[in-house]
C-alpha cells in the first residue's frame, strides 16, 4: 500500500461524510448534487425517443442486435452503483404459461442490456397474490420486480388482500394490451355479435360464455355486457386454456372469450370464428371485417395486460432506469418475435410508468363498481 | 406409410436421435427428484431449443416429457419417494417389493411396464388419434365431474386396511384441496388469514411429506430400520435386469388393459397421467383373484399403474396434436415450444407437416426404447443405494424431500405444508389410513369441484339433467358398480365361509 | 426410559381410537367454524348455483359420518391387539423419530434466517451426530458433499433462487449464488 496516498484519500473520505451527515440536517435547501441531477436526468419520454432511434436504424438494418445493444446502453442514463447483481423476477404464474413466457423473453435482452443476470422467481398461486405478498416483504432496493397482470387490480379492488396492488407498489412499465376475442364455432347459429345478443334478449340464461378462471378480467367483462345490454349470458369460469377449448368445440358453451394468440390456428382451420374484439380497435392482421366491442357501442372494462412493478420506494432513477431497460427490450427482435407469434402485438400495450399508475387507479375504481354487482363485493 | 418412412428418416439422423437420448436422460433425472417434476425439465430447455431446427427441438421435449413419466417411479420404488404424483400409485405396492428384498424386481417390472404402456399410447397416437379426439371433445364439466366420482370409489380397494379409513383418506385429501382459493368463486377458504396459504396445498409438496417424510419417520420409529438385501444378488453382476418371463406372462393382461385405461384418459384434458395410474392401479386390483395381495408388493400393482400412467403421455398428445389444446403442463409447454418455432398444433398440422408429424410420433416411439435400454442398465447401480446405512441415507433423503419442497414453487410455505404432510401421512400409515388415498383426493378433489359447480351452471342449476348426460349416467353407474362389486364379492365370501375370520 | 416403554405399551391398543376422536373432533370443528373459515365475501351469485362453502360442507359432512361409524365400530369392538404391543417399538425408536422430527421442525425454521446452504451444512453434521453416526469423514463430509450438489444442481443450472437468510448470511450468500 502507498503512504503517500493514504492521508489525501482518508481526508476526502471524511469530507465526503460530512457533506452527507449535513445534508439531511438543512431542511428546505436542496443539496447541490440532487438539482444537478434533475436537471441532467431525462425523462422516460425522451430515453423512449431516443431508443427508438436505434430501433429505427436496426430495422432498417443500418446496424445488427449486438450494435443496437450497445447503443441502447449509450442513451440510457445508468443510476450511479445499479444495477450490481443479479436481479429477481417474481413470475406470479406457473412455468411455460403466458406470463412466463413473457417474462422470459423481455427478460433476457434486458439482461443484456443491465450487463446482471435476471433471475426468474416462479411463485404461482392464489391468482398471483402469493407472489404478491413476496414481493412486498423485499426491501424497496430495486433488485426485486414483479411481473403483474389484470387479476392484481381485481384483487386489490375486491380489497381481499392484506396489501393492495395500486398502493403498495411503485409502477415500472406496461408492455402488454389486451387480445382477446369473443369466438363461437364454426357452424354456430349466431353469425354476427348482433345475432348472439338478440338470442339472449330472448333467451335469458341460455347463452353460455366461458373465459379464464373466476373474479378475473373474463368474468368481469361478461358482468359488465349483462349491465349495459340487459342479456343474461352465463358464465363459465375453466382454469385451463385446453378446458376452454374443448368445451367450446365440444358445445358446452357457445362462446369463448380467449385471448387470439392460443386458438390462432383453430380459426385458421375454420373450426372456429370471432364475433367481435374485446376493446377499442380492430384487429386488422387478424381480420379487418370483425368488430370491435368499442364500435357495438361498449367500452369493456380492464382486459389482460401484462406489466412490470417493484416495490413502493424504489428511488425514482431506478424506477427510470428500469422502465428505459425494458422499454428497449421490448422494442428489441428478440421479444418482437415472441409477441408475433403469440398474437400479442394485436394491440398496442406499452404504458409508461406514470400512464400505467394512471390506467391501474381507474381501473381499479371501475372494477369495483362492477364486483359490488357481482356480489364479490359489499 | 411413406409418411412413416420419411419420419424414421428424420428422427435417425444424428441430430435427432442425440436430442432424444439427452432428453430421455434428462427427463429420467427430473423425473426421480421429487421437486424436479417433468415441467421443470421442459420450461428450463425451452430456451435450448431457439438454436435446433423445429423438429430437433421438438423431440427433445417429447424425450423428456416421455421419460420425466417414467422416472418418478424409481425414487417411489426404492425410497417410497414418488417423483411426481403420477408415480404416487406406483410406490403402493413398489416400495413394500423393496423392503422384501426385491427392489430389482420391481424396477425392472416398471420399466418394463412403462415401456410397453408408452409404445401402446404412441400407436394409438399414430393411429386413431384424429378420430379419437370427438370422444374428448364430448367431456364436459358433469363428465369432468363423473370422471373423478369414478377415480375416488378406486379408493375403497386402495390400501390393505379397512375400506372405511381408505374412504376417511380420501375424505381427508378432498378437505385439503379445498385449502386456498375457491375454483368457482375465487374466495379464500381455510386460509386462517393467512396470503401464502392461498395458493393451497400443491401435490409435490404434500406427496413429498406424505411419502418421503412420513418413510423416514416411519423408518425410525421401527425396529428394522435396514431394509433387507441379499448380498449375493447385489453381487451378480447382470448387465441388464429385465423382468423374468414369468412376470412378463404374469402382467400381460393387466398391462394392456392398464394401457387402454392411460391412453383413453390422457387424451382428457385436464384428468392425465395420475388419474390414469390410479385407475389403472384399482381396476388391476379389483380383476384380481387375490386383490388382499396388493399393498403388499403384488407386482401388479407396479405394472398397472405405470403402463397406465405412460400410455397417457400418448394419449395428451392427441388433443394437443389435433386441436393444440394441452392437457397437462408439460403438454402446454411443448405447445410453447410449436409456436415459437413457428408451427401451430392444431387440425392443419398433419396436412401442412405430415412428415414432421410422423417423426414425432416416430420419435416418441423411439424416447420409450431408449428410456427401456438406459433404465434396465442403470437398475444395477441404483439397488446399490440400498446397501447404505438408513440412518445416513435418510439425511440426503431429507435435505433433498425439502429442497424439493422448496423449489417445485420457491415457496417456503411448501416446505412446511410438506412437514405437515410428513407428520399426517407418519399417523396415516401408523394407524391404517392410506397415504395414498389423501393424494388421491387432493388430486381428485379440485376436478370434482370444478367439474360440478360448472356443470350445474351449465345445465342452469338443474341437477336432473346434469346426471342425465348419457356419458355422466354411465359413468357414474359404472363407479357404483365399481363401489358394489367388491362389497357383493366380500358377502359372498362371507356366506361361503362362515365367520372364520372377521378382518374387514 | 422404563417408564416410557411402559406408557408405550399402555397407549397402544388405544391409539387408534385416539386417532379417529381427533379426526372426529377436527372435522366437527371445521364443519361448524367453515362459514367464518370462508371469506366472507359471500357471492349472491348471478350465475353460480352453489356457493363457495357448498363442496367443503359437503366433504365434511361426509368426512363426520364416515368418523362417527368409524369411532361406533371402534368402540364395539375393544382393543384386543395386545401381542402386537409386544413387537412395537420401544423408547429407543421413540426417541430416534422425535429427534429426526424435532430436526426437520429447526432445519425449516433455519433456512429463512440463515439461508439454505449454511442450514444444511449444519444442520446434516448435528442430524447424522445426533443418530449415532461416528465416522468424521460421513458426519462431516456428506453435508458438504450434500449442501455442493444442491448448490450446483439448483442455483447454477437451475437457477432456483434459494433463501439467503438475513443479515451476514444474506451478504454472504451473494458469494456462493
Amino acid at each position: 500500500m502507498n503512504h503517500r496516498f493514504l492521508l489525501p484519500a482518508s481526508l476526502l473520505i471524511c469530507l465526503c461524510l460530512i457533506v452527507a451527515g449535513c445534508s439531511p440536517k438543512s431542511p428546505g435547501a436542496t443539496p447541490p448534487g440532487d438539482e444537478s441531477k434533475q436537471l441532467s436526468w431525462p425523462s422516460q419520454a425522451e430515453v423512449v425517443s431516443l431508443i427508438d432511434e436505434v430501433i429505427l436504424k436496426l430495422n432498417e438494418g443500418k446496424i445488427n442486435v449486438d450494435e443496437a445493444i450497445a447503443q441502447i446502453k449509450e442513451v440510457i442514463p445508468k443510476p450511479p452503483g445499479y444495477p450490481s447483481r443479479p436481479i429477481e423476477y417474481i413470475v406470479p404464474w406457473g412455468e411455460g404459461g403466458g406470463s412466463d413466457m413473457y417474462a422470459r423473453h423481455i427478460g433476457s435482452d434486458a439482461s443484456k442490456i443491465m450487463g446482471v443476470p435476471v433471475i426468474f422467481n416462479n411463485m404461482p398461486g392464489g391468482g398471483g397474490e402469493v407472489g404478491l405478498a413476496y414481493l412486498l416483504t423485499q426491501p424497496a432496493d430495486g433488485y426485486t420486480i414483479y411481473g403483474a397482470i389484470a387479476n392484481q387490480v381485481i384483487n386489490d379492488a375486491a380489497g381481499t388482500q392484506p396489501h393492495s396492488f395500486t398502493r403498495d407498489v411503485e409502477f415500472i412499465i406496461r408492455n402488454q394490451g389486451a387480445t382477446e376475442l369473443f369466438w363461437v364455432r364454426q357452424d354456430s347459429q349466431f353469425k354476427t355479435w348482433e345475432d348472439m345478443i338478440s338470442f339472449a334478449k330472448s333467451n335469458p340464461g341460455k347463452v353460455k360464455v366461458c373465459g379464464a378462471g373466476v373474479m378475473g378480467d373474463d368474468e368481469l367483462r361478461i358482468a359488465y355486457i349483462n349491465r349495459e345490454l340487459g342479456v343474461e349470458l352465463v358464465y363459465v369460469p375453466y382454469d385451463a386454456v385446453g378446458t376452454r377449448v374443448s368445451s367450446l368445440l365440444g358445445g358446452h358453451v357457445d362462446v369463448m372469450h380467449e385471448t387470439a394468440g392460443t386458438v390462432i390456428d383453430l380459426f385458421h382451420a375454420k373450426q372456429i370464428r370471432p364475433l367481435a374484439v374485446g376493446g377499442p380497435a380492430r384487429f386488422v392482421d387478424l381480420d379487418p371485417d370483425v368488430p370491435c366491442t368499442e364500435e357495438l357501442g361498449l367500452k369493456l372494462p380492464i382486459g389482460r395486460w401484462r406489466g412490470i412493478v417493484t416495490v413502493k420506494g424504489v428511488p425514482s432513477e431506478i424506477v427510470d432506469y428500469l422502465h428505459n431497460v425494458f422499454y428497449a427490450a421490448s422494442q428489441l427482435p428478440y421479444y418482437r418475435e415472441y409477441e408475433k407469434k403469440f398474437f400479442q402485438h394485436l394491440a398496442r400495450g406499452y404504458l409508461s410508468s406514470a400512464d400505467f399508475k394512471n390506467y391501474c387507479e381507474n381501473e381499479k375504481n371501475a372494477v369495483e363498481v362492477l364486483l359490488k354487482e357481482l356480489g364479490y363485493k359489499k | 406409410m411413406q409418411h412413416v418412412l420419411a419420419g424414421l428418416l428424420t428422427v435417425v439422423q444424428p441430430a435427432n436421435m442425440l436430442a432424444i437420448i439427452v432428453g430421455v436422460f434428462i427427463g429420467m433425472v427430473f423425473g426421480m427428484v421429487p421437486g424436479l417434476s417433468g415441467v421443470t425439465a421442459v420450461s428450463l430447455l425451452v430456451p435450448f431449443t431457439y438454436g435446433m431446427s423445429p423438429i430437433t427441438g421438438i423431440l427433445l421435449m417429447v424425450g423428456v416429457y416421455c421419460a420425466a413419466t417414467y422416472g418418478g417411479s424409481i425414487t417411489a420404488i426404492l425410497f417410497n419417494i414418488p417423483g411426481d404424483v403420477m408415480a404416487a400409485a406406483t410406490a403402493m405396492d413398489g416400495y413394500p417389493l423393496t423392503r422384501k428384498g426385491e427392489a430389482r424386481r420391481a424396477l425392472s417390472m416398471a420399466i418394463y411396464a412403462s415401456c410397453v404402456g408408452g409404445l401402446f399410447g404412441t400407436l394409438v397416437l399414430a393411429t386413431v388419434a384424429p378420430q379419437f379426439v370427438k370422444v374428448a371433445l364430448a367431456f364436459g364439466s358433469p363428465e369432468y365431474f363423473a370422471l373423478a366420482v369414478l377415480g375416488l370409489t378406486v379408493v375403497a380397494s386402495l390400501g390393505m386396511g379397512s375400506t372405511l379409513k381408505a374412504l376417511l383418506s380420501a375424505a381427508f385429501g378432498l378437505l385439503l384441496a379445498t385449502v386456498g382459493l375457491c375454483p368457482v368463486s375465487g374466495v379464500s377458504r381455510f386460509t386462517f388469514g393467512q396470503v401464502m396459504l392461498q395458493a393451497g396445498i400443491s401435490f409435490i409438496p404434500a406427496i413429498i411429506g406424505l411419502f418421503a417424510i412420513s418413510e423416514v419417520l416411519s423408518r425410525m420409529y421401527d425396529r428394522e430400520i435396514q431394509t433387507p438385501h441379499d448380498p449375493e444378488a447385489l453381487r451378480e453382476a447382470r448387465r441388464f435386469s429385465v423382468p423374468s418371463i414369468s412376470d412378463i406372462r404374469h402382467t400381460r393382461w393387466t398391462i394392456a388393459r392398464s394401457s387402454i385405461i392411460g391412453t383413453v384418459v390422457g387424451m382428457l384434458p385436464g384428468a392425465g397421467a395420475t388419474i390414469a395410474a390410479f385407475l389403472g392401479y384399482g381396476i388391476a386390483q379389483r380383476s384380481s383373484d387375490k386383490p388382499e395381495t396388493f399393498g403388499q408388493g403384488n407386482i401388479l400393482g407396479v405394472a398397472a399403474p405405470e403402463s397406465a400412467n405412460n400410455a397417457a403421455v400418448g394419449g395428451a398428445m392427441v388433443p394437443l396434436l389435433t386441436l393444440g389444446i394441452p392437457g397437462s403442463a408439460s403438454t402446454a409447454v411443448i405447445l410453447a415450444v410449436f409456436i415459437l418455432h413457428g408451427l401451430r398444433p392444431g387440425p392443419l398440422l398433419f396436412i401442412r407437416f405430415p412428415v414432421f408429424t410422423y417423426a414425432i410420433f416416430v420419435g416418441m416411439f423411439v424416447a420409450n426404447l431408449v428410456m427401456l435400454f438406459m433404465a434396465i442398465a442403470l437398475v444395477r447401480y441404483l439397488v446399490r443405494v440400498l446397501v447404505v446405512r438408513y440412518e445416513v441415507l435418510s439425511m440426503v433423503i431429507l435435505a433433498f424431500c425439502i429442497v424439493g419442497a422448496f423449489a417445485i414453487n420457491n415457496r417456503l410455505v411448501d416446505v412446511w405444508v410438506a412437514l405437515f404432510c410428513g407428520a399426517v401421512g407418519f399417523f396415516a400409515k401408523k394407524y391404517g389410513y392410506s397415504p395414498a388415498a389423501i393424494v388421491l383426493g387432493l388430486v381428485l378433489g379440485p376436478i370434482a369441484e370444478d367439474g360440478f359447480i360448472n356443470g350445474m351452471t351449465i345445465t342452469g342449476g338443474d341437477l336432473w339433467a346434469f346426471l342425465s348426460r348419457p356419458l355422466t349416467a354411465t359413468i357414474l353407474g359404472l363407479a357404483l358398480l365399481s363401489l358394489a362389486f367388491p362389497a357383493w364379492v366380500e358377502w359372498r365370501r362371507r356366506k361361503a365361509i362362515p365367520r372364520r375370520t372377521n378382518s374387514a | 426410559m422404563k417408564l416410557l416403554d411402559e406408557l408405550l405399551k399402555k397407549c397402544r391398543p388405544h391409539g387408534d381410537l385416539l386417532v379417529a376422536i381427533v379426526l372426529l373432533f377436527s372435522f366437527a370443528l371445521l364443519r361448524i367454524f367453515s362459514k367464518s373459515l370462508i371469506a366472507a365475501a359471500i357471492r349472491k351469485g348471478q350465475w353460480i348455483h352453489h356457493g363457495p362453502e357448498f363442496w367443503p360442507n359437503t366433504i365434511l359432512t361426509f368426512g363426520l359420518f364416515l368418523c362417527a361409524i368409524l369411532v361406533i365400530s371402534l368402540l364395539r369392538k375393544p382393543a384386543e391387539r395386545s401381542a402386537e404391543a409386544e413387537i412395537g417399538a420401544t423408547s429407543v425408536e421413540l426417541m430416534r423419530m422425535l429427534k429426526v422430527a424435532i430436526f426437520l421442525v429447526a432445519y425449516a425454521l433455519a433456512i429463512p434466517r440463515i439461508g439454505f446452504i449454511p442450514a444444511t451444512t449444519v444442520g446434516g453434521v448435528f442430524y447424522l451426530l445426533a443418530l449415532g453416526e461416528r465416522r468424521p469423514l460421513v458426519f462431516a463430509g456428506l453435508p458438504l458433499v450434500v449442501s455442493v450438489l444442491i448448490l450446483v444442481i439448483f442455483t447454477r443450472i437451475l437457477v432456483v433462487p434459494l433463501p439467503r437468510g438475513t443479515g451476514i448470511f444474506r451478504l454472504w450468500s451473494f458469494f456462493l449464488y
